[in-house]
């Protein structure tokens, strides 16, 4: 297509948006909607999933040593088992650092009642590791290994919160595919049907250009661009909608749940964003193209 | 120019809208199709743009096979033809101007300066320069039908195919259609019109090719009528 045509076809495809206002309006709702609730379906699943990531990372095996255990024993005991496959990294506590933060937790307002303890600390066997594995469902194998190592005496983990959040996390993602699929179909026919709709009233146009010898590229050219163009600004006002929403989102669980903000965060805007505006720009853009394609082949065989 | 050599054409079961015609159309001919409803006009002007396939047979125009054309290569073999119908399908939101200047962009031209002189030139050949700026519904029928006359001949065609150019028009606006017709064809344009109009056929005294039932039932060449 010569520099002209480009922009002659370009320029058709905006005049024939102005032609059509009603048709225009439909088919951007239509995208809007299509969109913004992809969009919308996007942000709850990619936040669930940075929660149970975030709470599968902070749930750890905690073990307690055999009384008769030395130190350089434990760091042997540790070493060896930073080198398992199933293990993210570890965190050694000592019986001194877990008195301090007992202290602080329980003692905090009345310092005198942990004085008594000064030169005794009843924590003295309560050294530990506290290890991080790189899947959660690891746990009970790891914990059972952990088990039956003689230098061990005690493995506390949580089975319930392991699988809980390890099926939650399937469970999200297996319901949320299949609401995007649903979402996505219904929304390509609404669309199809739009498309269709504004087509047929101007077929006439269509046959008119056969006839005086138009390629079918050229006949395609306008209403694509015009497809595009609808896409693009269907895309764009969901991802205004959608990033104030968002931004309320962030300030409620900030403001409103900082009990809850301490044990999750949301994804922050630029990240979550820098997705959003590449996915409902493609599928804006890509479903008008497509749309436009498919209509426009209706009349086209001239 | 044009060729058909045994075509028939049949839509359903067993019902021939043309059956086996042949006939031969010469550079720079003017020629009516003229035949009751029914007849195969409209099949035969429709194949002649392939519009549609026909059953079987052969049609040659300019030297090209229609039949197995190549969809890629039908815009080529249109912009030789030009296309007037009854109803004018003039674009309604589009003005004079524009109506015939979407013909020129439609081919590729993509000079503004070469479609202006060629819109212009066309404009003036159907004598209709001054309403270049009225939008179709401010004309009347007659002057609509000399737009639909100008963006079917700006293109410069070979064959020009008017499909009833008249039946719409008073007897004053058919003479001056079949005036600008005979123009077209003075300048080399071979020019086919298809017609109910025995008044107007009668006056052109151009060669008639009379269908009935499908079939050709008589080829009077020009001149024939007034004998």
């Amino acid at each position: 297509m010569k520099g002209n045509s480009f922009f002659y076809c370009l320029g058709q495809g905006f005049k024939g948006i102005k032609r059509n206002k009603v048709f225009f309006l439909a088919s951007v709702a239509t995208i809007a909607a299509c969109v913004f609730m992809v969009g919308l379906l996007l942000s709850i699943i990619l936040n669930v999933t940075h929660i149970i990531e975030e709470a599968q990372d902070s749930v750890c095996i905690t073990v307690f040593f055999e009384e008769d255990q030395t130190e350089s024993n434990i760091q042997d005991l540790g070493d060896r088992i930073k080198q398992w496959d199933e293990v993210a990294y570890i965190e050694y506590t000592s019986a001194d650092e877990a008195w301090e933060t007992f202290k602080k937790e329980y003692f905090a307002s009345n310092p005198e009642l942990a004085e008594g303890f000064a030169n005794d600390n009843p924590l003295a066997t309560s050294a530990s590791y506290s290890i991080y594995l790189t899947d959660i469902s690891y746990q009970s194998k790891v914990a059972e290994r952990l088990d039956s190592m003689p230098e061990i005496r005690q493995v506390n983990k949580s089975d319930v919160t392991a699988s809980a959040l390890s099926d939650f996390g399937k469970i999200a993602g297996i319901v949320s595919l299949a609401i995007i699929i649903v979402l996505l179909a219904v929304s390509i026919f609404l669309i199809s049907n739009t498309i269709t709709t504004g087509i047929t009233v101007r077929s006439e146009e269509i046959k008119i250009m056969k006839y005086v010898g138009a390629t079918d590229f050229f006949v395609k050219s306008p209403f694509v661009f015009e497809g595009i163009i609808i896409g693009l600004i269907g895309a764009v006002i969901p991802l205004i909608i959608l990033f104030f929403i968002y931004k309320s989102a962030i300030s409620y669980v900030v403001g409103q749940l900082q009990t809850f903000a301490s044990a999750f965060s949301l994804i922050p805007m630029g990240s979550l964003f820098a997705l959003l505006i590449i996915v409902s720009l493609v599928l804006g853009m890509g479903i008008g193209f497509v749309g436009s394609i498919i209509a426009t082949n209706k009349y086209i065989k001239v | 120019m044009i060729r058909l050599e045994n075509v028939t054409k049949t839509y359903g079961e067993n019902k021939n809208a043309l059956d086996n015609v042949s006939l031969h159309i010469y550079p720079g001919e003017f020629v009516f199709i003229v035949g009751d409803s029914g007849a195969g006009k409209s099949t035969l002007f429709k194949l002649l743009i392939k519009e549609l396939e026909p059953s079987s047979g052969e049609i040659i125009i300019n030297g090209q096979p229609l039949v197995r054309m190549r969809r890629r290569k039908i815009p080529m073999l249109r912009r030789n033809i030009g296309v007037v119908f009854q109803d004018f399908r003039l674009l309604k939101d589009r003005n004079v101007f524009d109506n015939i200047a979407f013909a020129q962009r439609a081919i590729g031209i993509s000079s503004d300066r070469e479609i202006q002189k060629n819109v212009s030139d066309v404009l003036k050949l159907v004598k209709i320069s001054n309403k270049y700026k009225s939008l179709p519904d401010q004309l009347s029928g007659g002057e609509k039908q000399r737009v639909a006359l100008a963006r079917a001949l700006v293109n410069k065609p070979k064959i020009l195919l008017a499909d009833e150019p008249t039946g719409n028009l008073d007897p004053g606006n058919s003479q001056i259609i079949m005036g600008i017709l005979e123009e077209v064809n003075r300048r080399g344009t071979t020019v086919v019109v298809v017609t109910h109009n025995h008044e107007i056929v009668r006056q052109m005294n151009k060669r008639v090719i009379n269908l009935k039932n499908g079939v050709i039932v008589n080829d009077i060449q020009e001149g024939g009528l007034a004998r």
